[in-house]
């Protein structure tokens, strides 16, 4: 991964991480026309929640991708963002505009909280890992318990008319707006951060936590802000996702399904790429909800058995994910043209 | 609240404990050989309870079954390790802990298709018959299942420690790359581990089928954490360890679920998680960091 | 005999035990600036122990390191690199998946309290001055043992340290290799960077050492200026070869 290559060695070709940028921006211009036009609101909905995904993918990889933590219960940081958003909203008035950056900072607190007190009490990997998870199931223990949040009941957000300013729309055409922009500018994030100096921080860290100590960098600091900016975006996902589901419930927002869900698209995307979660997250989304459709009768259980099947598979053959996968190739193209042997 | 009730609610969870420490301690087995978190742990107990259902439709009980149930989930589970946990050894963690969770989509969906998702319990004629011991009432089914649990726990103690087997398992979770020079087959033996890991926790649900309605999410919803609390106080890798630690939370569970009622009951043994995890990572035998 | 200048690297009664065994006993010296200090000893003998010791990697039950008269009293690596003492890897840590400038690029960053465009020059400088860039822009998985050596310690010249510990860097090289490193070894100290070397090759120790510090089972057991003198002594024949019979020596 030479992300950092100085502009101009490639002779013309540009480096991969800048293909993956215009990649990404491309996917989310051709979207915005793409869903404007589309006729079934079902049809919205899966791409809406798609792009969501692609979302927290994008900051997965930024906490755990580019750490090398193995950050498992990365639902905690979206599941408080969506209850502190749905909270604000519903019983005090407050606009989703000012909840969503609300929610980052929340989603970002907790992930700094969890980063200090693994890191500090010396948790890795395994450890580290399962930390997480408990701390997701206690976030939804607690919440089942907690009468002012609705127990198991959980929030409804009613929507009766269009309303910018508490972003409530009967027609669901501004929320693929939205979702787009929070796409857009969670991958400027992450790709300012693989270009820049903190992206080289963290390939250090990634690659060898000794060395990198050795050459004055502070581990555990570097990994703590990348899990802040993971945590912020997560919570933000969170914020919209409540708003625009309208529903959330301690089951659901904390819950293993759909956490397993969130990290299976970067995985399947490619765990350290700036195009990866995108691709894992159209390549799972969209594949889930056809299966269930075809498949799905009353308990899903068909679909389970091919989805799972699917999912072994591609990780097997694919343990970069797509993008992994995808950059050999464009490396390989050039290497082809360097030799003048390219057909 | 009687000192009576509360001994009674100890005794059940101490009953609970012991097949918690098996299947706690078919997790530990897995990890300690392969460094692999198995999430399809639970549902390896899923199916325990479900074949041993099917046994007891084909008339055969609960106890007879289980060397029955606890060979049929051997095969399936090394089957499943040899064609997808083992290919992906080498690659990164977060995979390979994926992929068992794609097999324990795959696990539910089957049993769901097979057995249908309403709860079903195994009839057994005497569920309910008990015997008294003093101030306490232990149905025969919790008794028995606690005793052969135990007696299992211990015959695979003295298999681990004492069979040629025993001692390249444990070559090859200590020192995987030595074991291979020395013609130990570490593949082969992890192969064995994972479906012999998987066959406890298989024996753990076969014991709980006439105590539990079954449903086929019940793995991951009802077990999978307790495995995890469990493994970790006991030290991740440790098999005593899971055995001492799931009697331990059995018991905890009991009496906590007791005085802080069915709702907060989860957060206990969460709260040991989080401060086993926070104090001593290496759990209660790993020694200090 | 000159004024002697403060020294730049003060340790006094270092002393590490892993259970029953010693590793580190007792051990004191100092180090000059511009200075090279040997440190041989027998395998075991608590080298490369005292390396992690010095350079905060591992905490001593007791003793005191003092680095340009200021000591760190919560010493961690990261702080002790920052404040100008680097160390090297016995076994080799590069980062792996990144390039070699790369690799050269992240330590001149200094854990991120210098400028990209800083680190870029640095990087340049270091990898000029080892002779690495025609393998700049290759993947630090690539290289052969003897680059990867080289990197490790074009590595910790990315830092700008002022004291350098060198951990067996010409272990596993070719004769000729060797002797281009110790010319290179004085090319460093040249640069004011005073370096502390832990080596096992004595053609190497006796060519660049100005004072060496022999280790047995965690002491120091002779120290002095002339290393082939220090050599030659009763007891460090001793601790490398064993008790001599009764044998009279030349």
């Amino acid at each position: 991964m030479t992300q950092n290559a100085q502009p101009g060695r490639g002779r013309g070709k540009p480096d991969w991480l800048t293909v993956q940028l215009v990649a990404c921006l491309a996917i989310a211009g051709l979207l915005l026309p793409v869903g404007l036009f589309l006729e079934s609101p079902y049809s919205l909905n899966i791409l809406i929640i798609t792009v969501i995904f692609a979302v927290m993918g994008v900051g997965w990889v930024i906490g755990a991708g580019l750490t090398g933590l193995l950050l498992i219960g990365y639902i905690s940081f979206f599941g408080v963002g969506a209850y502190t958003s749905a909270l604000l909203f519903t019983k005090f008035g407050v606009s989703p505009w000012l909840g969503m950056p609300l929610a980052g900072a929340v989603g970002a607190g907790v992930a700094v909280l969890v980063g200090v007190i693994t890191l500090r009490f010396g948790l890795r990997e395994d450890y580290f890992g399962l930390f997480t998870v408990a701390v997701s199931q206690i976030f939804l223990v607690l919440l089942l318990n907690w009468d002012f949040a609705g127990r198991a009941t959980g929030i409804y957000i009613t929507v009766i008319s269009d309303d910018f300013w508490t972003m409530q729309f009967v027609d669901r055409r501004p929320y693929l707006i939205i979702a787009l922009g929070l796409f857009v500018a969670a991958t400027l994030v992450a790709y300012a951060i693989m270009r820049g100096r903190f992206g080289l921080l963290l390939a250090a860290v990634r690659n060898n936590p000794a060395a990198a100590e050795a050459l004055g960098i502070e581990v555990s600091r570097v990994r703590i802000q990348a899990l802040a900016v993971s945590g912020a975006i997560a919570g933000v996902a969170g914020a919209f996702y409540a708003q625009f589901t309208t529903f959330i419930d301690p089951k659901q927002v904390f819950g293993l399904a759909l956490n397993f869900d969130f990290l299976l698209v970067p995985v399947l995307g490619g765990r350290f790429s700036l195009v990866g979660p995108i691709i894992g997250a159209f390549a799972l989304r969209p594949t889930k909800d056809l299966l269930r459709a075809m498949f799905g009768g009353v308990a899903d259980a068909v679909f389970l058995v091919i989805y799972g099947l699917l999912l072994v598979v591609f990780i097997l053959l694919l343990p970069r994910g797509a993008a992994g996968f995808l950059e050999d190739r464009y490396k390989s193209l050039g290497r082809k043209d360097d030799d003048g042997a390219a057909p | 609240m009687s000192t009576e009730i509360l001994l009674q609610a100890a005794a059940l969870g101490l009953m609970q404990g012991g097949v918690y420490a098996i299947m706690a301690a078919g997790l530990t087995v897995i990890y300690g050989v392969m460094k692999v978190v198995n999430f399809a742990h639970g549902e390896f107990i899923t199916l325990g309870l479900y074949l041993t259902l099917s046994s007891a439709a084909l008339g055969l009980g609960p106890y007879a079954a289980a060397p029955f149930v606890v060979a049929v989930v051997f095969i399936i589970a090394a089957g499943f390790f040899r064609l997808s946990v083992l290919p992906a050894l080498d690659h990164p963690q977060i995979n390979q802990m994926l992929i068992t969770i794609g097999m324990s989509f795959m696990i539910i969906g089957v049993v769901q298709i097979v057995w249908g998702a309403n709860n079903r319990v195994v009839p057994l004629s005497w569920a309910r018959d008990a015997v008294e011991l003093g101030p306490l009432r232990i149905t025969y089914a919790r008794g028995l299942a606690f005793l052969t649990a135990l007696g299992v726990a211990g015959l695979f103690w003295w298999g681990l420690n004492r069979t040629r087997f025993g001692i390249a398992v444990r070559a090859a979770s200590q020192e995987p790359a030595s074991a291979r020079i020395c013609g130990i087959d570490v593949r082969r033996v992890q192969m064995m581990t994972f479906g012999a890991g998987a066959s406890l926790a298989a024996l753990a649900g076969a014991l709980l089928a006439p105590i539990f309605p079954m449903n086929p999410t019940i793995g991951v919803d009802l077990f999978l954490l307790p495995s995890f609390v469990i493994v970790v106080l006991g030290t991740m890798g440790n098999f005593a360890g899971a055995l001492i630690g799931g009697l331990l939370i059995g018991t905890v569970e009991g009496v906590g679920g007791l005085l802080l009622g069915s709702s907060l009951r989860q957060l206990i043994s969460l709260s040991i998680f989080v401060i086993i995890l926070l104090v001593m990572p290496r759990g209660l035998f790993g020694g200090r960091t | 005999m000159s004024a002697p200048s403060p020294p730049i690297l003060q340790v006094e009664h270092l002393t590490k035990r892993f259970g029953g065994l010693t590793a580190v006993d007792d051990v004191s010296f100092t180090l000059t600036p511009g200075e090279i200090l040997g440190i041989i000893g027998p395998n075991g003998s608590g080298k490369t122990t005292l390396f992690s010791l010095i350079s905060g990697f591992l905490m001593p039950d007791s003793g005191v390191v003092t680095l340009q008269g200021t000591t760190v009293p919560k010493r961690r690596p990261a702080a002790l690199a920052r404040m100008g003492l680097v160390r090297t890897f016995q076994i080799v840590q590069p980062f792996a998946e990144v390039t070699v400038e790369e690799n050269v690029i992240i330590a001149g960053l200094l854990g991120g309290s210098r400028p990209l465009a800083e680190a870029r020059a640095i990087a340049e400088e270091v990898l000029h001055f080892l002779e690495l860039e025609p393998m700049a822009s290759r993947l630090a998985e690539t290289l052969t043992i003897a680059d990867r050596k080289k990197l490790e310690v074009a590595r910790a010249l990315a830092c700008k340290p002022r004291v350098l510990l060198l951990d067996e860097v010409m272990a596993g090289l070719r004769p000729s290799e060797v002797d281009e490193a110790i010319e290179r070894i004085k090319a460093i100290r040249a640069r004011g960077i005073s370096i502390i070397l832990v080596e096992h090759l004595m053609r190497a120790v006796v060519a660049l050492s100005d004072r060496l510090i022999v280790l047995r089972q965690g002491q120091v057991i002779a120290e002095g200026e002339d290393p082939i003198e220090v050599l030659s002594r009763h007891n460090v024949v001793e601790a490398y070869f064993g008790k001599a019979p009764n044998v009279a020596r030349a």
